[in-house]
């Protein structure tokens, strides 16, 4: 994931592989990745399918994430990508990487803070990419689980603004499952 | 420890006011318009409540007793934990079909909303079905398939019994129906068969 100074998005690597040039929100972070790596995120693909040949010219800004996370979201994606890109659904070939070496790349890549956590969760919901959904939003599910909503609101830092009344409801509506 | 700043929740009050005791369902849109008149806050803070659609992901990974725990954390966790799409994912989750995204088609949908909604079929059958099958010595995962199948095949029965269906006949037998037996109440509880 370097930062390409001035490429001109049409790039390729070494092997001659083609790479997409992503910029972040505020334009000061642009990374030059491979296709296939790219290719991850729905939105990237139905962005370039929309623009037609032409659209890597000055690469493809997503106005909804920042640099530092963007960052983080394609070292999640330079990691998970198919070893080749084909044109058909780029998830459905196999990663390069062995499937112990991405479990633990995944268990490292979620210890970070939770505003960390919480951008990323957004990013892949914006960037529709699937694998990252699923494992950031099972890390903090995982954070919630088995908790009582004291402990939940603790963890989170959340404040409860129920009334004691609303708070009576909803614990007589939920009272089933405890 | 990470350092989580707390987001204030914008508004002690709700918009509208309240006649005391009375525990009015927020939507989720008035939920979010108070919420972020308040909160937000520096770089690196983060609010988990800025967005519904978000908490919904998150909310939909969890199991039926922590989604019922998570409901009474706050005014938004409870209108998004009463989303049904939320209970629909925990239901496939346990018996959709194996390869995701597991999403119900509009047969189904229209299926379970009849029964009630997801959330009801998850309190009144895939829960207690779920519960009796942890109790329950070492089981194949091929046998909890097919006792899940089994209830919720046994719920939906029940569920059309109680509406007068299957000769019941008009509006007044259904009413009727609610005092008749249900030809199923004695699969009601396990049977002993030893």
């Amino acid at each position: 994931m370097a930062a390409a100074a001035d490429s001109s998005g049409d790039g390729g690597t070494s092997s001659g592989e083609k790479t997409i040039v992503l910029v972040s929100s505020d334009n000061s972070a642009r990374f030059e990745v491979r296709e296939a790596a790219a290719l991850l995120s729905q939105t990237v693909r139905r962005m370039i399918d929309e623009a037609g040949a032409d659209a890597s010219g000055d690469g493809i800004t997503l106005p909804d994430v920042d640099a530092k996370t963007l960052a983080k979201v394609l070292e999640y994606c330079n990691k998970h990508a198919p070893a080749s890109s084909s044109s058909s659904a780029a998830e459905a070939a196999p990663p390069a990487e062995g499937e112990e070496d991405l479990e633990r790349f995944d268990r490292e890549f979620v210890r970070v803070d939770m505003g960390t956590l919480y951008s990323l969760v957004t990013a892949a919901s914006y960037l529709k990419i699937e694998g990252l959904l699923n494992l950031t939003c099972q890390t903090i599910a995982d954070m919630i689980k088995g908790k009582t909503p004291e402990q939940i609101r603790k963890t989170l830092g959340i404040t409860s603004e129920f009334t004691p009344e609303e708070e009576d409801e909803v614990r007589r509506e939920n009272a089933w499952a405890f | 420890m990470p350092t989580i700043q707390r987001a204030e929740m914008g508004g002690a009050g709700a918009g509208a006011p309240r006649r005391p005791g009375e525990a009015v369902e927020v939507t989720e849109l008035e939920l979010l318009i108070q919420l972020l008149g308040g909160g937000g806050g520096g770089s690196g803070s983060y609010n988990i409540n800025d967005n519904g659609d978000i908490l919904a992901e998150i909310l939909s990974r969890l199991d039926g007793r922590s989604l019922a725990a998570a409901a009474c954390v706050c005014r938004l966790w409870a209108a998004v934990a009463r989303r049904d799409a939320v209970w629909e994912a925990l239901c496939l989750r346990h018996v959709g079909p194996p390869a995701p995204p597991a999403a119900a088609g509009p047969a189904t949908r229209a299926v379970v909303a009849a029964l009630g909604g997801y959330r009801r079929l998850y309190r009144l059958c895939l829960g207690p079905a779920l519960d009796r099958l942890a109790q329950a010595q070492a089981q194949a995962v091929r046998a909890h398939h097919l006792s899940l199948s089994l209830s919720l095949s046994l719920f939906s029965i029940d569920c059309y019994e109680r509406l007068g269906g299957g000769g019941g006949g008009g509006p007044s037998a259904g009413k009727r129906g609610r005092q008749q037996p249900s030809s199923l109440l004695f699969l009601c509880k396990p049977v002993d068969v030893s």
